[in-house]
């Protein structure tokens, strides 16, 4: 049985047609009939589609027939395409064997692929590279194959061809995904272990765990026990995805699918914890458990005072589904009460605002992004800092460190110059390039996670045209000459603007700041000074000058409604405006921390 | 006749006499049904002197079968140009007691830039057939016009005070959505004033006619002591107006309606039903409250909040004081004197922007 068994992955950067792949694999195995083929089943949050990413993990299991007449089982566990997420990643490739390295026959390889694939070889799965959108008439596969071949060692003539979206090649792949990645190896007489690689909250059956299961057999109404959280449950009900929830007695070695076991909160499950027997011989735990740590923070503030339980209540209910997501109260002056959030990456922050304002018709505050930084006292204690207001008093700071990354950047030739300026301005430590392609070669520097997290990604898109992709690994933490730049608004320091900036670097960006502020902050009835401070120094000033006026000229019998209903939608779009003293500051303006350049 | 560039006013330009015969005969069917009571009468928005005498004296006399037993003033709008000694005397034989005409400007050259027909004689001669006659005399004028000067407007103002009309009315020039102007404008053909121009130029203006015996009970209008519009303070108190024609605005009790702006439509709607609404809002008592702050504040005088409260049911006072003291009576932007709000004559220039704190569902 557990020979018949293949468990693998697609590793592909966004676009690549990992989702439309994964509908055709479906299709042709008959799990899934072309008429219910509701087009890339697999993504089913709306802006998962409209991103075109998938942010979290499933099963589905697939029966295949192969040439050798033998019916396979083939377990398809999606992965999350995106840095961001790299340890759900990471856990998702330890429930495989095999993964489909998918490249773009037009795009090429990308930092992301690359990435993820050195993970896939690090999990030591049998990797088959598949070229996807062959039928492009921009499709270049020879180039392409040699990209590959030179990023992730996999022999060009042994890449699989195909079309996800004609469905060519794609019988070559099934048959190619039997013959080479390997069956499981494990043993249903042993001890039951299962590898959690990711779960999600329904409302009616709370948490639902996706499981491979390593050794042994777990049955329904079996006890299980979770050593990261050191918790036990009665399983409810097993099965697996094909795709919708299919109930089976049992899972054995091998074998990939679901649990239900009457768990209330997301938290309660930690991805790559362990599943144990409770009751009978009690295995070891696998390998390799570690909590996912948010990197990013900003704060969350609601516009309107009145609202901060209902945004309590929206955290809440998305943390539901997103354990990796934290967040805690936070006061700031300027803003009153909101949450200080972290988030694995910036992608990851953008999702949960979105998210945030969408589903639960929020009008949020957001505070500019940092990173964590530490701070080393001068009675030599270690402290983090997620905000610039956690900073202590700074005569008894010794030192700040921050955390340096490894930042791999994959770019077309004709744009290395561009890139390694981009770098360079960005504090980046050049450490490597290497030949990708005839026209493409991936840069590595070593750069301050706070130099990435603002607008590097999009600074990149438009040295590179589009064409250059990115991906970082934390290193460590360094020491660095770090200073908080704090911004007074009419006088006052307005703490959601505060920032810990590089000393070098600070009065450029104090000056940009302010020079956006006065770009955003609408005039008032009286003058506004901006400046900004570093220990008390003012390093950069301006003046928001006065309004001059504001009144209609005319209002009679026939101008009253039509000017009423102006003056009442001009005001509701000030909605967004947080008054911070007795100045209205737009939410835009709470984000001019990160426009460094303009 | 050409409608002017900066001018948002439904229109008869382009019409033919017999369209217009069918529009007045139409006003005259919903005058008759609407059977109204005023207290005063104002033809305008829109120019009376512009309609053939024959069409000016049937809508006159339509009138004048209304009961005017209570009307102290009535008031005709005029264009220079069209302004002639026969259907002067036609409004005054009717019973028009004040006379408005739309001077503009004083300069040839602005008054071609506003498309007005008419040189700057024409003006004078209007007025002073209309004084002749004995109406009450006011005149409009325009400020802020591209590339004037505030010296250039003060040329042209004191001119009007030199020819001593009752009432004046000076209005910045504005861009009004669907015009020409404000097509050119959008086009950048056009270049608008600057705001300090502008309120260099309304402070002026409300200064000088202080000290010319003129001085300021709006935005926007000046008069001698006892010669204000009373027909335009009504709508800046909330009160009620029955407004006739085309595109016409009423307001009862809080209900406020639209005529059909349309001409064809218009008439054919009062064929059939007496009856030409085609939008119509009924404000809740806070709303009406909240209107009648905004409008009151472009008064001079302010807004009488007791009476608001009474008119309305809403209390002012307790419900959005607090709030509109904290933003703006401590910084002395508003000033309450007794049951009295009013914006100080140093913060008119920032009218919209306090009084607009009252409007909406929240200070």
């Amino acid at each position: 049985m557990i020979d018949k068994i293949r468990n693998f992955c697609i590793i592909a950067h966004i676009d690549h047609g990992k989702s439309t792949l994964a509908d055709r694999l479906m299709e042709l195995t008959g799990t899934v009939t072309a008429r219910e083929m509701h087009a890339q089943l697999l993504d089913d949050m709306d802006l998962e589609r409209e991103r075109g990413i998938t942010i979290k993990a499933k099963a589905v299991a697939m029966t295949y027939r192969a040439k050798d007449g033998q019916d396979y089982n083939l377990n398809l566990i999606d992965t999350p395409g995106h840095v961001d997420f790299s340890y759900e990643v990471e856990k998702s490739l330890q429930a495989c064997e095999g993964a489909l390295l998918l490249v773009d026959a037009a795009q090429g390889v990308e930092a992301q692929t690359v990435a993820n694939a050195h993970l896939a070889e690090a999990a030591k799965l049998e990797i088959i590279g598949v070229m996807n959108k062959v039928d492009l008439p921009t499709a270049r596969p020879d180039a392409i194959a040699m990209e590959i071949e030179n990023t992730v060692c996999i022999p060009a003539e042994e890449i699989l061809h195909c079309s996800a979206k004609s469905g060519f090649g794609v019988v070559d792949l099934l048959e190619a995904i039997v013959a080479r990645i390997p069956a499981p190896r494990g043993n249903v007489n042993k001890p039951l272990q299962g590898l959690i690689f990711d779960s999600y909250f329904d409302d009616y059956r709370g948490v639902i765990i996706y499981c491979r299961i390593v050794n042994g057999v777990l049955k329904k109404r079996q006890r299980i026990f979770m050593p990261g959280t050191e918790t036990a449950y009665e399983v409810i009900e097993v099965g697996v995805m094909t795709p919708r929830m299919s109930p089976r007695d049992s899972l054995s070695a091998g074998q990939v699918g679901y649990i239900v076991a009457n768990i209330k909160r997301l938290e309660d499950v930690v991805i790559g914890d362990t599943i144990l027997d409770e009751k009978g011989e009690r295995a070891p735990a696998l390998p390799g458990f570690a909590m996912p740590k948010p990197m990013v923070f900003c704060g969350l503030f609601p516009t309107s005072a009145g609202d901060f339980e209902d945004l309590r209540k929206a955290l809440d209910k998305l943390k539901l589904n997103d354990s990796s997501f934290s967040y805690e109260p936070e006061t700031s002056d300027a803003l009153g009460f909101g949450f200080r959030c972290g988030f694995l990456g910036l992608l990851h922050m953008n999702i949960v605002q979105e998210r945030l304002e969408r589903e639960d018709d929020m009008d949020l505050v957001q505070t500019a992004p940092t990173v964590v930084y530490q701070v080393r006292t001068r009675d030599n204690t270690l402290k983090e800092i997620r905000s610039p207001s956690e900073l202590p008093d700074g005569s008894t700071i010794l030192e700040l460190l921050e955390p340096i990354v490894k930042l791999s950047i994959l770019v077309p030739t004709n744009a290395i110059g561009a890139v390694m300026k981009l770098g360079t301005e960005r504090r980046g430590r050049y450490l490597t390039t290497d030949i990708v392609g005839n026209d493409r070669q991936m840069i590595v520097f070593e750069m301050p996670l706070s130099e990435i997290i603002f607008d590097f990604h999009d600074k990149l898109k438009s040295a590179t045209r589009g064409y250059g992709t990115m991906d970082y690994e934390f290193i460590e933490y360094r020491v660095a000459p770090l200073v908080p730049l704090r911004i007074l608004v009419n006088g006052a320091e307005v703490d959601a603007l505060c920032t810990i900036v590089h000393r070098d670097d600070a009065e450029r960006r104090g000056r940009a700041v302010i020079q956006k502020l006065r770009k955003e902050i609408p005039r008032h009835m009286f003058q506004i000074p901006l400046q900004a401070a570093i220990y008390g120094k003012i390093v950069a000033r301006e003046n928001i000058s006065a309004m001059a006026k504001n009144v209609t000229a005319k209002c009679y019998g026939g101008d009253i409604t039509r000017k009423r209903k102006l003056l009442e939608k001009q005001k509701a779009g000030k909605k967004r405006m947080k008054m911070v003293g007795n100045v209205e500051i737009p939410q835009k303006a709470f984000l001019a921390v990160l426009g460094s350049d303009e | 006749m050409v409608k002017c560039g900066y001018c948002d006013f439904n229109s008869f330009a382009d019409t033919s006499q017999d369209e217009r015969r069918l529009v007045m005969q139409a006003m005259v069917k919903e005058l008759e049904a609407r059977r109204c009571r005023p207290t005063t009468v104002f033809m305008g928005g829109g120019t009376p002197t512009h309609l053939e005498p024959d069409l000016l004296e049937d809508f006159v006399t339509a009138i004048q079968r209304l009961d005017l037993s209570l009307c102290e003033e009535w008031t005709s709008e005029a264009n220079p140009e069209s302004c002639t000694v026969e259907k002067l005397q036609i409004l005054r034989r009717g019973g028009v007691t004040r006379i408005s005409i739309g001077v503009q400007s004083w300069d040839a050259a602005r008054l071609a830039f506003l498309d007005r027909p008419h040189g700057p004689e024409a003006a004078e001669i209007a007025l002073e057939r209309a004084k002749e006659l004995g109406f009450d005399v006011s005149l409009d004028l325009i400020f802020g016009i591209p590339g004037q000067s505030l010296e250039e407007w003060q040329v042209e103002l004191n001119r009007a005070i030199s020819l001593s009309p009752q009432h004046l009315s000076c209005y910045q020039l504005t861009f009004e959505q669907g015009t020409k102007l404000e097509a050119a404008r959008s086009r950048g053909l056009v270049q608008p004033a600057s705001d300090e121009v502008l309120r260099d130029m309304l402070i002026w203006t409300r200064d000088r006619l202080q000290e010319a015996g003129y001085p300021a009970y709006e935005i926007s209008n000046f008069a001698r002591p006892g010669h204000e519009c009373s027909h335009n303070i009504g709508y800046w108190r909330g009160q009620d107006y029955v407004g006739i024609g085309p595109g016409a605005a009423s307001h009862y009790q809080g209900h406020r309606s639209t005529n059909l702006r349309p001409l064809a439509a218009y008439v054919d709607a009062v064929a059939n039903s007496n009856c030409a609404t085609f939008e119509a809002e009924v404000l809740s008592p806070e709303q009406r409250a909240r209107e009648q702050v905004w409008l009151g504040l472009r008064m001079r005088a302010g807004v009488d909040l007791e009476s608001t409260r009474l008119r309305t049911g809403f209390d002012v006072v307790e419900r959005l004081l607090p709030l509109a003291a904290d933003r703006w009576m401590r910084h002395g932007h508003l000033e309450l004197s007794g049951p009295r709000l009013s914006i100080p004559e140093a913060s008119v220039a920032w009218t919209d922007e306090i009084a607009a704190t009252f409007l909406g569902h929240s200070v």
